[in-house]
């Protein structure tokens, strides 16, 4: 585990007796959501407005996860959009930009995390030609940090709750509310079953002050799992019935949608219909065939991004580490696709 | 399209054999290199015109990996004024005398090129292609003949403002936003000059600092004096609360914005804060190419702006069209550089900025830079421009704006 991360969670222990889960906390929430498409990973992170001013986020990369942070400096690697309350001009502000990697060797004495990183990746938060970069560090977990995954990426924020002028205050006394940024080529998704948490602290300013509130760190979570989606088409007296089940993780998804295509190719498909998946997952969806030429089907499957707090912050990381308590839980979004079918006449 | 690209550079900056050694009384020029200064906010609450300075700097890193200028190598050394005139004194100060730079260039601020005037007209100095268009700059020329800005008269631009007026909606109610400075004032002269007899029609005036943190009591203002005709004459973030002001009061005027605050940006901004009708329709005027005009992709300045962009600032946000006036002054720079001579003086470089007429590709098509010793505004015509549609579409044919 790196310096910084140990020292605040010997404090967080310290101070764990203390916490006393003021009603303060309690307000105090965010979410995280990560999802994959090909090669490509998204991680979305929304802050409330009303909670707390954010000093830092720690997201753990579940084990299984394998990453490639062998990128040379300056390598553009993905994308960020977010929006932030820029409080100074009572306007929200769209920010968006590339996230490219940096030389770690420039980043040992950052105050956010005064060590060698095994990566840095600067996000390039631009309005307007007006850019805030604000670098990300990524390591591979040691000690008791494994437990919570296997890398971990650390980003700071500046506060924007300090009077104006105060040195290091946020730009424009921007408040981070939502940011989206995709990594191309750097994750690998664990094939294994099952859904998978990236554990994600979020540790707050103690409002007005500039100053981190150890013992008000709170911890948010996705939960990944991949998608799977079955066909099987059946041939009844000039009709056609198929079905399958769809699952995420291993487990079956009821009351989703499944969007049948059909046609002529397996290139050429055009929507023949949908289904809703009952509780066991399955779906099935009929209709008429013509002409004796080969048919062929294909079930897609979209579902974006849902909150899943009850069942997935049933456990939650020891007070120790996360005082302010699990505050949500989300799976991701994605879109899946089953094997083409082809129905002979 | 791209033979066409390299042939314009090629024609306009490169290829010329190297220059001798410079003369020993002149200050900033050596034989490999020409040393310019300049000033502007590289940080603080206006850093939004950090890519004025850094986009000039990008063509300069581009004409120099190009052979430079009669084989000098341009630096433009950049000091941070965080847009305090003050601040722009001492560093020009500090450039002039310690660093020793040719001229200066780019300078960020009406005010705060109205505030080094004085000295560098003093040390006969060039301040060229000063980022204002304030009419004292200009008119004032033969007292201070060393400073010259680059922006299209800002009464000018009024005064087309005036004139759209009348031609299109000659009973209009007319409110005025306005910044308390040279800039805004001189808008608002403009304007009244283009309204001519109908100036008369406006309704209401109102001013704001560029310290206020919000301008929505003015915009109420306006409202309630019943004025059916909207006139932004503020800069980018007064503008857009301008706007999203006028969208949350139900407000529905027609509206003018000032040619300063049409970054796509502006726009973008405004809809998230009030929807996507907010802003739709406003009337301004440009005379620069917009990167992200799907009209304008294909023009031979938007693809060398994106080709400067691309290996000389990676990161930085190609879609600022600050970026791109900065690369528009660079290449006026250049231009004056080359007319300067192979052993340039100040006082030739003075000589040749005062006689341009030059295309410079950044420019919207059918405008050039000319200027003479009694015209010290470079850019004398403009287009209006309309927002429709995601964009600003450009209108009709060029208009004088001095």
């Amino acid at each position: 585990m790196r310096a910084p991360l140990r020292a605040a969670l010997v404090a967080v222990a310290a101070a764990a007796s203390l916490v006393a889960a003021s009603s303060a906390l309690a307000a105090n929430t965010a979410t995280i959501a990560v999802s994959s498409s090909g090669a490509a990973t998204t991680i979305h992170i929304f802050v409330p407005q009303t909670t707390d001013p954010i000093a830092a986020i720690t997201i753990y990369v579940p084990a299984g996860y394998t990453a490639n942070l062998s990128q040379a400096a300056n390598t553009s690697i993905g994308s960020v959009n977010a929006t932030a309350n820029g409080h100074d001009v009572g306007l929200t502000l769209p920010l968006t930009g590339p996230v490219v990697t940096d030389n770690p060797a420039l980043h040992t004495a950052d105050a956010c995390s005064p060590t060698t990183h095994a990566a840095v990746w600067n996000l390039n938060l631009s309005v307007a030609g007006q850019s805030i970069v604000l670098p990300l560090y990524v390591d591979p977990t040691a000690g008791a940090a494994t437990e919570l995954g296997a890398y971990q990426m650390l980003i700071c924020l500046p506060p924007w709750d300090v009077p104006v002028g105060t040195p290091g205050r946020s730009f424009d006394g921007a408040q981070l509310l939502d940011a989206q940024f995709t990594v191309n080529n750097i994750f690998t998704v664990p094939t294994s079953g099952g859904l998978l948490a990236w554990h994600t602290l979020f540790t707050p300013y103690t409002p007005g002050t500039g100053t981190a509130n150890l013992v008000g760190t709170f911890e948010a979570r996705a939960l990944v799992g991949s998608p799977s989606l079955s066909l099987k088409v059946a041939k009844k007296k000039g009709s056609y019935a198929a079905s399958g089940k769809l699952s995420e993780g291993g487990l079956p998804l009821a009351s989703s949608s499944v969007v049948l295509l059909r046609g002529s190719s397996a290139t050429k498909l055009a929507k023949a219909g949908s289904a809703t998946t009952d509780a066991s997952g399955a779906w099935s969806k009929a209709g008429k065939l013509t002409g004796n030429k080969p048919v062929y089907f294909k079930a897609t499957a979209t579902v974006a991004e849902r909150d899943a707090t009850a069942q997935g912050c049933a456990t939650p990381l020891p007070a120790t580490v996360a005082p302010g308590g699990c505050t949500s839980a989300t799976l991701g979004a994605w879109t899946v696709s089953s094997p083409v079918a082809k129905l002979k006449p | 399209m791209r033979r066409a690209l390299v042939a314009l550079v090629a024609a306009s900056l490169l290829a010329v054999p190297a220059a001798g050694a410079g003369r020993a009384d002149t200050p900033g020029v050596t034989a490999t290199q020409i040393l310019l200064g300049g000033t502007g906010p590289l940080s603080g609450p206006e850093s939004q015109y950090e890519p004025v300075l850094t986009g000039a700097q990008a063509y300069f890193a581009y004409v120099n990996d190009h052979g430079g200028v009669f084989g000098r190598k341009i630096v433009y050394k950049v000091e941070d004024d965080s847009y305090d005139p003050a601040k722009t004194v001492q560093f020009t100060r500090q450039l002039v005398e310690q660093d020793k730079v040719f001229a200066i260039f780019n300078t960020i601020g009406t005010e705060h090129s109205l505030a080094i005037r004085g000295y560098l007209n003093q040390m006969q100095v060039p301040e060229l292609f000063a980022g204002t268009g304030a009419t004292s700059i200009a008119a004032q020329h033969t007292q201070f003949p060393w400073t010259i800005g680059l922006l299209p008269s800002f009464a000018g631009e009024g005064a087309i403002y005036g004139r759209q007026i009348v031609a299109t909606k000659p009973g209009a109610k007319i409110g005025v936003l306005y910044e308390n400075d040279e800039y805004g004032t001189d808008l608002l002269s403009g304007l009244k000059r283009g309204l001519g007899s109908h100036a008369g029609q406006i309704v209401s005036t109102a001013s704001y600092e560029p310290t206020d943190v919000t301008v929505d009591s003015q915009v109420q203002q306006l409202q309630a004096s019943g004025a059916d005709t909207f006139m932004i004459f503020a800069l980018p973030t007064q503008a857009i609360q301008a706007f999203v002001s006028a969208a949350k009061l139900g407000w529905k005027p027609t509206e003018y914005v000032t040619s300063i605050s049409i970054d796509p940006a502006v726009m973008q901004i405004v809809h998230v804060n009030a929807g996507p009708q907010a802003g739709v329709g406003a009337t301004s005027t440009a005379f620069l190419h917009d990167p992200t005009n799907p009209t304008q992709q294909k023009a031979a300045g938007v693809l060398l702006y994106r080709q400067v962009m691309k290996k000389y600032l990676p990161n930085e946000d190609w879609k600022a069209v600050a970026h791109l006036y900065g690369m528009m002054a660079a290449y006026a720079m250049v231009d004056a550089l080359k007319h300067a001579g192979r052993n340039p003086t100040r006082q030739s470089l003075l000589q040749a900025a005062t006689h341009m007429n030059e295309v410079n590709p950044f420019l919207l098509p059918g405008l050039k830079l000319t200027t003479s010793p009694s015209n010290y505004y470079p850019i004398g015509n403009t287009y209006l421009v309309r927002y429709l549609h995601g964009y600003w579409n450009v209108l009709g044919k060029p208009l004088k704006t001095s």
